[in-house]
């Protein structure tokens, strides 16, 4: 196996550019090697596909420990490719470490370093760990970091994870030689929470890491010209709200109909039975005293991902 | 009569007897324990309500789902606006409905804010197991939300009905239920206003068809609202009680309250008393007060001796009034307070010296009473801050008054705020006929022969110097310019700034900070006038009491000095039109609903009439807002004239409003057309989203057009109306902060291929791959700036050697080792080294970190955007220092030395950083000497430069380092207050402080010290 770390970075909108730059530099950055960086693009054409790949090699600069892949999403449907885009990632990975990003969002140097570690010293197949959230005010040449936002979100291990995704997309490291490939397709139906959907897949079927759910590796951006956030205090309306609703129907599906693996149940700690055991089986199990741990905060948006956030 | 209550009793459970949790006030409370039965035997897949309202029913529902361990998804609809039913409420209402549903059920919950009709869209048919229709009441509308959303239902649905035995107020519940019970298995109990079980679904559970069934037995259906009713009445006399006790709590919170206020009340009259006696201690700072308040007196005793003047010079041409006219100035004359007041006018005379000895007598008493005086810390603070607002010139240098003053005005501008609320009279013109003139003109050329121009410029912010040389480079010909400051200190620093300016003559004069930028400009520059044709008048304009202003300066400087063509464009205005006398801004927008008299008109009239001017008070106005323009000089002779003194101004208080220096500024386009002048207003359309009438000139023709056509005149009798309606205020336009970002980053900037840049780097013990990779980033990002030929690293090993790693590298020239001699004196000899080797700029940067490709292009950018006067700081990335900067200005309160452009005329004026500090706090003494001996500090976000975020050292040795460094920052920088705050920690890690006393620096300079927010040295950011 591969001890190539390779990052999907998805990418729809050139006006973004540099944000992208910062994004990709935060990677080169790494104190990790070797890197793979997949830059997933959204229908972009000929000469822009050649123009990002002159960016991020200049970016790399002649740093030899870092390939770089440029995947072109080009098929007209769906409009908003965010799971394609992932699939097309996660498709053109080795078998290595696997871990996404995305453009408007940047990971601390020591990121892949401490998240390889703990895949390396227990076996797991996805090792957690946090990201810090802040405000930033977009401006055509930087971006200004106004504060820090308290996160919509926290949990602090797998029970957790299984009521609620606290997980951002670019705050896990995931084994990929341990995961079987169809665990790690994104579901293109899902207009939201298509990482959490993989996330309830991976950790009910294989080892998960939560040890470094307190240290942060990286920055979650919430930016102030709204291209990353919805707006739902004080209830959703119209699109949104559909969406909202076939998610959560969705998720909870997922839960009922997920089964948790043998080898998931004996680190959970539950008796052995014959009998499957689902994801909603392990919440009522562990339910009793824990639904308040996982803090739902007031003015929590749903937090979509952020390549498709515009 | 056993087996009836048997066939009964199938139909109760525990789950009839749960506590419902969530106690409101409702019409439903009585179905609560039929509700917690329903849902436990329901078992639904989706749960929807029509009409939550307060949540009672809603939150029975959600409490079953949970204490039954359901999967459950509930859903509540209702738009939480009210209705003629239950009466309309405000967003407190749903907000505590959410707060409630967020803190117990959110896991499976969700409200929806919409209406039956919106929400009904997002629910797929056959899709709801449980439906509770509790929406308007009326027949028509029940009928509709059921057959709306009878699509949606499964084939397990049930549906309640409440209200269903209610049969007043036009209530039609019952009526639909009539009709419904035909068509389907129903049950209906009759407390509580009705409750209707509908078994919609084609395929019920058992327990409910059982029960509806059951129910058709007249026996059974008595015995069950027997059971369900008595049950409901209990939870209703609970709420009752509830409610009672909430009442009760409510008024012995009301009373806890007011003995609260009493207390309060009491407290602050008993500090208001010892306050009163301290104030009477403090006679020396009192006398200060007195001295003060008399000057204030005297001076508006003046005015109004002069307004006594202009209406004597009246009355004599108006026979009938001068008779009581001169009564009244007699009764004036051999009034009390004219004979009281007599003191006052002798004090006013009392020489500056003897004043001056009084207020350092008065210093040292206000410094003893508080050191020593056996006060409440209470007392001692308002004394404080009654000697800040009666001697603020005493104070001004220390962070407590600047800590005080910017409370005191932000208290101001809420106050203000306030104010405006109440509706002042309109008196702009309306938007689109407030007309301007596009810069730059289609024609202009540069002025032959050159004017005669003097530059006024009030500089109180001496740092924004570097923005104003900036845009006076504009101006593409020789001119004087004149800066006035109120401090030596900012003279000093100014002079640095200006040192190599070669735009021709300046001067720089100290004035009394009084009058804001128009005494200085019309009194400390009334010399100027008289040797010069033209003036421009400009100043340090902050305006930080309103967060939209923060721009205000920036859009003024742009658009009538944004380009050497718009200043051509003005003097060719000036040339081609003779009877021009001034050229103005046209309004800031964010600003533009404040064009009003204010405070000011009484002020502006009084000394109007001294011109000549009659105003009135609901006529047009419009004038310079912000006080910059282009005048020619003789346009200003009226008030030149008048031979303002700087006494005749207000005292500075931070006022925002109501000073005759606001006065004055509303009446500049007066003043030129009193001299005999039009006046004009300039455009820069791309700075102008939204405003209209503003008019492009091609040629001289159409300039004329426009002067024939597009002027207003003030004193014209005849006037437009004032705008009828106040104008809703807009945001700067986004061009704006684009041309201000660029042009204090200079992005625009072209780097210059000479430039020589040095890379100095001072490594300790760092591994190879530091090494390597910060060494290669450089030389990357020196490469992609253009600089191959110019580019050199410097490196020097205060720990093991690098010479092995990057002996391959020819672009690194290593200087001897001398050992760990610490940061900044390694740094000073790779500086020392480079400098004289020729370099322009010195960039410190840390072993460990790594320059983005695109930093050392941008810090040279910014460096030639500030003309090599700067001291710049790449950012810190990802993890940037919390401390505050202008993302306009891009200023800062101190420069880190992790990634550090340095100029040449930095290092030959103010030297490196100092030997003293072995480690850190050398960057912030260097950021400290650099602002006060002129120089710009400034970060540059577009610098990107890498380093590590989660391996920071925390351990008590580096502490140690840390503390003693901010020691020795403190002794330098005259803190002892910071001294002993570190020594405290030092002893708390069992260390002792260095024994390093550097040399003070000058007492002028400790004006830009901030020790008031421990290691940040500067506000932050979060």
């Amino acid at each position: 196996m591969s001890n190539q770390v390779n990052t999907v970075v998805r990418f729809h909108d050139l006006t973004r550019l540099h944000e992208l730059k910062r994004c990709i530099f935060s990677l080169v950055g790494q104190t990790y090697r070797p890197l793979n960086i997949i830059l997933a693009l959204q229908r972009f054409t000929a000469s822009d596909v050649t123009a990002m790949k002159n960016t991020v090699a200049r970016l790399i600069g002649g740093d030899d420990t870092i390939t770089i892949s440029i995947v072109n999403y080009e098929q007209p449907e769906p409009a908003d490719a965010r799971s394609a885009l992932l699939n097309l990632g996660v498709n053109q990975a080795n078998d290595g470490y696997l871990a996404f990003l995305d453009y408007d969002d940047v990971l601390y140097p020591e990121a892949y370093q401490l998240l390889t570690s703990r895949l390396l010293q227990t076996g797991a197949a996805i090792a957690f760990a946090t990201v810090r959230v802040m405000r930033l005010n977009v401006y055509d040449q930087f971006l200004y970091a106004e504060s820090r936002v308290t996160p919509p979100f926290s949990g602090s291990d797998l029970v957790d994870l299984f009521q609620v995704n606290f997980c951002p997309l670019h705050s896990y490291l995931v084994d990929r030689g341990k995961i079987s490939a169809d665990v790690l397709q994104f579901n293109t139906s899902l207009a939201l929470e298509e990482d959490y959907d993989v996330l309830l897949r991976i950790c009910a079927k294989y080892r998960s890491d939560f040890s470094l759910i307190e240290t942060c590796v990286g920055d979650y951006y919430y930016k102030t010209d709204g291209s990353n956030t919805v707006p739902t205090e004080g209830g959703l309306s119209g699109r949104a709200l559909s969406q909202y609703i076939d998610v959560r129907t969705a998720m909870e599906e997922m839960r009922r109909t997920t089964t948790i693996s043998k080898s998931v149940q004996r680190i959970l700690g539950l008796p052995a039975s014959d009998s499957p055991v689902t994801i909603r089986d392990v919440i009522k199990r562990f339910s009793s005293g824990r639904l308040s741990r996982v803090v739902r905060r007031p003015t929590s948006p749903i937090a979509i991902n952020s390549d498709q956030r515009a | 009569m056993s087996n009836t209550y048997t066939a009964a009793g199938k139909h109760l459970s525990p789950a009839s007897f749960w506590v419902p949790q969530y106690l409101e006030a409702s019409a439903w409370a009585d179905h609560a324990p039929f509700a917690f039965w329903l849902l436990e035997h329901h078992q639904p897949r989706t749960l929807v309500e029509l009409g939550t309202h307060g949540g009672y029913s809603y939150f029975a529902f959600c409490q079953a789902v949970k204490a039954c361990d359901l999967s459950t998804q509930c859903y509540a609809v209702d738009t939480w606006k009210g209705d003629e039913h239950t009466g309309f409420y405000d967003e407190a209402f749903f907000q505590r409905v959410s707060d409630y549903n967020e803190a117990h059920y959110a896991a499976f919950s969700r409200l929806v804010r919409a209406t039956f009709d919106e929400a009904v869209k997002h629910f797929s048919d056959g899709s709801i197991d449980f439906l509770h229709v509790d929406g308007l009441h009326f027949y028509d509308d029940v009928k509709h939300d059921f057959e709306t959303w009878l699509p949606k239902l499964s084939d397990r649905a049930i549906v309640l009905f409440h209200d269903t035995n209610v049969r007043e107020r036009n209530f039609g519940v019952f009526q639909l239920w009539e009709e419904l019970r035909k068509d389907f298995p129903s049950f209906e109990f009759l407390h509580g206003h009705g409750l209707g079980v509908l078994g919609c679904g084609t395929n019920l559970p058992e327990d409910i068809a059982e029960f509806l069934t059951a129910a058709r037995n007249p026996s059974v259906a008595t015995e069950l609202r027997h059971a369900y009713g008595r049950l409901g009445a209990a939870f209703k006399a609970d709420i009752t009680a509830k409610e009672e006790i909430d009442h009760q709590k409510e008024r012995v919170r009301a009373l806890k309250t007011k003995l609260s206020i009493s207390e309060t009340e009491t407290r602050s009259l008993q500090a208001r008393e010892k306050a009163l006696e301290a104030e009477l201690m403090a006679l020396e700072a009192e006398l200060m007060a007195l001295e003060n308040a008399l000057k204030e007196a005297a001076t508006r005793l003046e005015v109004q001796w002069t307004q006594i003047s202009a209406l004597t010079k009246q009355v004599q041409d108006l026979t009938q009034r001068s008779d009581s006219q001169k009564q009244a100035i007699r009764a004036l004359e051999n009034s009390t307070s004219w004979r009281v007041t007599a003191p006052l006018r002798f004090i006013r005379r009392v020489p500056k010296q003897i004043s001056w000895g009084i207020r350092q007598a008065a210093k040292s008493s206000a410094q003893l009473i508080y050191q020593y005086a056996p006060l409440p810390q209470s007392v001692k603070i308002r004394l404080v801050y009654v000697s800040f607002r009666i001697a603020p010139a005493l104070f001004q240098n220390t962070s407590t008054f600047r800590r005080w003053k910017s409370q005191d005005r932000r208290e101001k501008a809420e106050a203000l705020l306030v104010k405006r609320q109440r509706p002042l009279r309109e008196v702009a013109r309306p938007f689109v006929i407030d007309h301007s003139v596009a810069v730059p003109f289609g024609y202009c050329k540069i002025p032959t022969p050159h004017p005669k121009l003097a530059v006024i410029c009030h500089l109180f912010y001496e740092n924004m110097a570097p923005e104003f040389q900036r845009y006076l480079a504009n101006i593409p010909f020789p001119f004087d310019l004149f800066i006035s400051t109120d401090t030596p200190a900012k003279k000093t620093t100014i002079e640095g700034f200006f040192e190599n300016w070669k735009y021709g003559d300046i001067e720089i004069r100290v004035m009394e900070n009084r009058g804001r930028d128009i005494a200085p400009k019309l009194v400390g520059f009334r010399d100027v006038y008289d040797t010069h044709e033209y003036v421009l008048s400009i100043h340090s304009k902050a305006s930080d009491h309103e967060s939209v202003l923060a721009n205000w300066r920036g859009f003024l400087l742009e658009n009538f000095l944004g380009s050497p063509e718009i200043v051509n464009s003005v003097f060719t205005a000036f040339n081609q039109r003779p009877d021009l006398g001034i050229i103005a801004s046209q309004h800031f927008e964010p600003m533009r609903h404040w064009v009003n008299w204010g405070g000011n008109f009484e002020l502006a009239d009084n000394l109007a009439r001294r011109m000549g001017i009659a105003l009135l008070a609901d006529k047009v106005l419009d004038f310079p807002s912000g006080s910059m323009f282009w005048a020619r000089s003789s346009a200003l002779m009226p008030v030149l004239d008048l031979n303002l003194t700087i006494e005749e101004f207000h005292a500075e208080n931070d006022q925002i409003d109501g000073t005759l220096a606001h006065a004055i500024e509303r009446l500049y386009f007066y003043i030129c057309e009193r001299a005999g002048y039009k006046w004009i207003k300039i455009a820069h359309p791309p700075l102008f989203e939204q405003t209209p009438a503003i008019i492009s000139v091609e040629d001289p023709g159409a300039f004329d057009q426009f002067m024939s056509e597009h002027i207003l005149t003030l004193t014209e009798p005849v006037t437009p109306a004032p705008r009828t309606a106040h104008p809703t205020p807009v945001k700067s336009a986004k061009q704006l902060i684009v041309r201000l970002q660029e042009k204090a980053l200079g992005s625009n900037q072209i780097v210059e291929s000479t430039t020589n840049v040095i890379v100095g780097i001072v490594t300790f013990n760092n591994s190879a791959k530091q090494i390597r990779g910060v060494v290669g980033s450089a030389r990357n990002a020196m490469t992609q700036a253009g600089l191959v030929s110019n580019a050199r690293i410097y490196v020097v090993d205060n720990g093991t050697l690098s010479q092995s790693i990057l002996q391959t590298d020819p672009s690194v020239v290593h200087l001897q080792t001398l050992g760990n001699v610490g940061f900044g004196k390694a740094h000073n000899r790779l500086m020392a080294k480079a400098f004289s080797n020729g370099a322009d700029i010195y960039v410190a940067a840390n072993p460990d970190g790594s320059f983005h490709p695109d930093a050392i292009r941008a810090l040279v950018q910014m460096m030639q955007a500030h003309s090599g006067r700067a001291l710049i700081e790449a950012i810190q990335f990802p993890d940037e220092h919390p401390k505050a900067y202008d993302p306009f200005s891009f200023e800062t309160a101190w420069a880190s030395g992790a990634c550090l452009a340095i100029p040449r005329l930095l290092f030959d004026t103010i030297g490196g950083f100092d030997d003293a500090f072995f480690m850190y706090c050398e960057d912030v003494d260097l950021s400290w000497r650099a602002r006060a001996n002129g120089f710009a500090v400034r970060i540059c976000p577009r610098a990107l430069f890498l380093h590590g975020v989660t391996d920071r050292d925390t351990d008590p040795a580096h502490l140690r380092v840390t503390y003693n460094s901010g020691i020795i920052l403190a002794r330098k920088w005259g803190s002892p207050k910071f001294e002993s705050w570190l020594n405290l920690e030092l002893k708390a890690i069992g260390f002792d402080p260095a024994d390093v006393q550097p040399k003070k620096v000058p007492e002028e300079w400790i004006r830009v010290a901030d020790f008031d927010h421990e290691f940040s040295f500067s506000e932050t950011r979060w």
